[in-house]
């Protein structure tokens, strides 16, 4: 079936792959964007598309573009970059943006997901993260205005489906790479990309033993549908279990570019996790989904777009 | 880059979609053509890097999206000329105040760099010549409409520098002195354009007051060589800077010029500025730029004489009067 959909954040790097999927199932998309932290630049090959609608809205403002079949609700700023910087605006957008949506969910009778995140486990102490974790989480600390406004987030989401009967899910996204990824949110494989595109050393914190764990985008996005399309409302894990070093990282990622940069080691930074994975055997079990594409495979296929960037921020600088 | 320009349909703004274009930047333009025109940028519509939008500056929507897209905002929208602030005082000061505002809060976002056109014309009624930008601007008493316009750019001004000291949106100001140059339209009152017209159609060319007040007049090609180079120098922000040129004139002596220049015949009448505008009208005597500040920052001089300006309005004047003779013919036999 057809249906109207509302994406939140869809001028976001999530979000704008979430409309381009959207509208390749032949859905119509609404996106609204404050453009906060989103670009126009992601959706401007939109422009022409008479299925798509971008709307420039605040979604912490009350707001509805009519009925909707289906809600993303995927506005926030989600690099450690952006939220710190925009640290009330991420809690306004967790709080009062998921419950003007969860409202219009209710009024439309419309489906509902929540972009949440792996950082609702905070600084984990069980590895991999199972869904069933409670999170480790400071609730003062300067990454609490990310950590938990998802967290509410969450739980209004939980508690509109128990006492409003709105049909909601919940997504706990975790790291995911890809075109249109912003090359300065500060994210490793961002920082990594710019350093070697640019023939720049690539700077590697601590010794490189920690870990991470990387999504690349149409998986992500295959796995966030999939979700949609199910019946599961406790929240589900969504990324790539695949674990690389951060010194591994580097390496895959001189490879791909060919670049003849090297490797400059930093002092470690005190809030860096040692270790983040996801567990996706629920994924895998409820949804048949698991990702496909391995970090060399998409970071070939982001190439381009890293290369246009990074030619592009220095351009203008 | 990718350059937005707003007004950009207009006489200057036109002019400076055309020189980013030559330096190879994506040029957007938005203007909802009051006082802007097609003909302005009909030669630039094929150009691939080229995008306008016959739109408003309040439509938000629209411009929240131009602002996220460009580097450099370039805001000339505005209600210009004195005629058309005398005639529409309640759309000038709406126009020039609310869409400053809006563009100004859209680059708050991603504290994207803009540049706010000012005028002369803020420094009002003083007669301290040349102007500096720290000095007292002299403005006349409300119940005179045409101080409307100096005021409401004044108040542009004051956003701007807000915007900059409170919200960390990097703007500069240029205070543009007399622009002169191929498409300007006299229709708003500007003076050269008008002289010229009535030069080449061997109607009476019309000096109002004693033709003792004086002006400097900068090519538009000169005027656009210094916001391009102010609107992204880093010492730029949080800045006024005076755009012009430091040739005086009287009006009459322009008069004989462009009269001498146009070989024309037509005859120098004074009109009261009470018959040309109304009762009680003010104009400046003098208005020079002291130029030394935007000197020290760019090195920047007007290159172009006021005799050259002369002669390419003269010649854009003649081939747009050119036109409309053959289009009148054809709607006659039509």
């Amino acid at each position: 079936m057809k249906v109207r959909v509302l994406v939140t954040g869809g001028a976001g790097f999530i979000g704008s792959h979430l409309c381009d999927a959207l509208l390749a199932a032949g859905h119509s998309v609404i996106c609204a964007d404050n453009l906060l932290t989103g670009l126009v630049e992601n959706i401007s090959h939109l422009r022409q598309e008479p299925r798509f609608e971008f709307r420039e809205q605040d979604v912490c403002r009350p707001f509805d573009f009519g009925k909707v079949d289906l809600i993303f609700h995927f506005a926030s700023p989600a690099s450690p970059v952006d939220y710190l910087e925009h640290g009330i605006e991420t809690l306004q957008v967790g709080s009062l943006g998921t419950i003007h949506c969860l409202e219009l969910a209710g009024k439309y009778q419309a489906r509902f997901m929540l972009a949440s995140t792996s950082e609702c486990y905070g600084d984990p102490l069980e590895h991999p993260q199972k869904e069933t974790y409670w999170g480790h989480v400071n609730p003062i600390g300067p990454r609490s205005v990310y950590d938990e406004s998802k967290r509410f987030a969450e739980a209004v989401t939980m508690a509109y489906r128990r006492y409003r009967k709105v049909d909601t899910h919940i997504v706990r996204i975790f790291n995911t790479y890809g075109p249109r990824l912003q090359i300065n949110d500060g994210r490793v494989i961002s920082n990594f990309m710019k350093q070697a595109l640019r023939g720049e050393d690539l700077t590697v914190y601590g010794d490189g033993s920690q870990t991470r764990s990387f999504c690349y985008v149409s998986d992500e996005v295959a796995g966030i549908l999939a979700l949609a399309r199910s019946e599961e409302y406790e929240p589900t894990n969504i990324g790539n279990p695949g674990e690389f070093t951060i010194l591994e990282c580097a390496r895959v990622v001189l490879g791909v570019t060919g670049s003849a940069s090297g490797i400059r080691h930093e002092p470690l930074p005190q809030d860096d996790p040692k270790q983040r994975c996801p567990d996706i055997s629920k994924a895998k079990r409820l949804l048949g989904w698991e990702p496909k594409i391995d970090l060399r495979t998409g970071l070939r296929m982001s190439l381009d777009y890293f290369r246009s960037a990074v030619q592009a921020s220095t351009a203008s600088a | 880059m990718k350059i937005l320009i707003t007004g950009g349909a207009g006489f200057i703004g036109s002019h400076l979609a055309e020189r980013h274009l030559a330096m190879d930047d994506e040029v957007y333009v938005i203007d909802d053509l009051s006082t802007g025109s097609m003909a302005n940028i009909q030669h630039l519509k094929i150009h691939p890097q080229f995008t306008y939008y016959i739109d408003s500056v309040t439509n938000t929507q629209l411009m929240a999206e131009l602002v996220d897209l460009c580097d450099i905002i370039y805001h000339l929208a505005a209600a210009v000329g004195v005629r058309l602030i005398l005639e529409s005082p309640v759309r000038t000061l709406e126009t020039n105040i609310r869409c400053t505002e809006i563009v100004l809060s859209l680059a708050e976002t991603k504290r994207k760099r803009v540049l706010i056109t000012s005028t002369s014309e803020v420094y009002g009624k003083t007669d301290q010549v040349p102007f500096r930008e720290d000095d007292d601007l002299v403005l006349g008493a409300t119940s005179k409409a045409r101080w409307s316009y100096a005021c409401s750019k004044a108040i542009d001004e004051f956003l701007a520098i807000a915007y900059w000291k409170e919200r960390r949106v990097p703007t500069v100001i240029a205070r543009l002195f007399n622009t002169v140059g191929p498409r300007q339209t006299g229709r708003y009152g500007m003076v050269i354009p008008n002289l010229v017209t009535q030069a080449l159609t061997g109607a009476d060319i019309r000096v109002f007051g004693d033709g003792h007040q004086s002006r400097c007049f900068t090519h538009v090609n000169d005027a656009v060589d210094a916001l391009v180079s102010i609107a992204a120098h880093p010492d730029a922000v949080g800045e006024v800077y005076n755009v012009g040129s430091n040739h005086e004139i009287t009006i009459l002596e322009l008069a004989a010029m462009i009269r001498e220049m146009t070989g024309s015949s037509s005859r120098i009448v004074l009109v009261p500025y009470a018959t040309a505008y109304e009762e009680g009208f003010e104009d400046m005597a003098r208005r020079v730029p002291d130029i030394a500040k935007l000197h020290r920052l760019t090195g920047y001089e007007p290159k172009i004489s006021l005799e050259e300006s002369l002669r390419s309005i003269i010649e854009d004047q003649r081939r747009r009067l050119g036109e409309r003779h053959v289009d009148s013919r054809l709607r006659f036999t039509a």
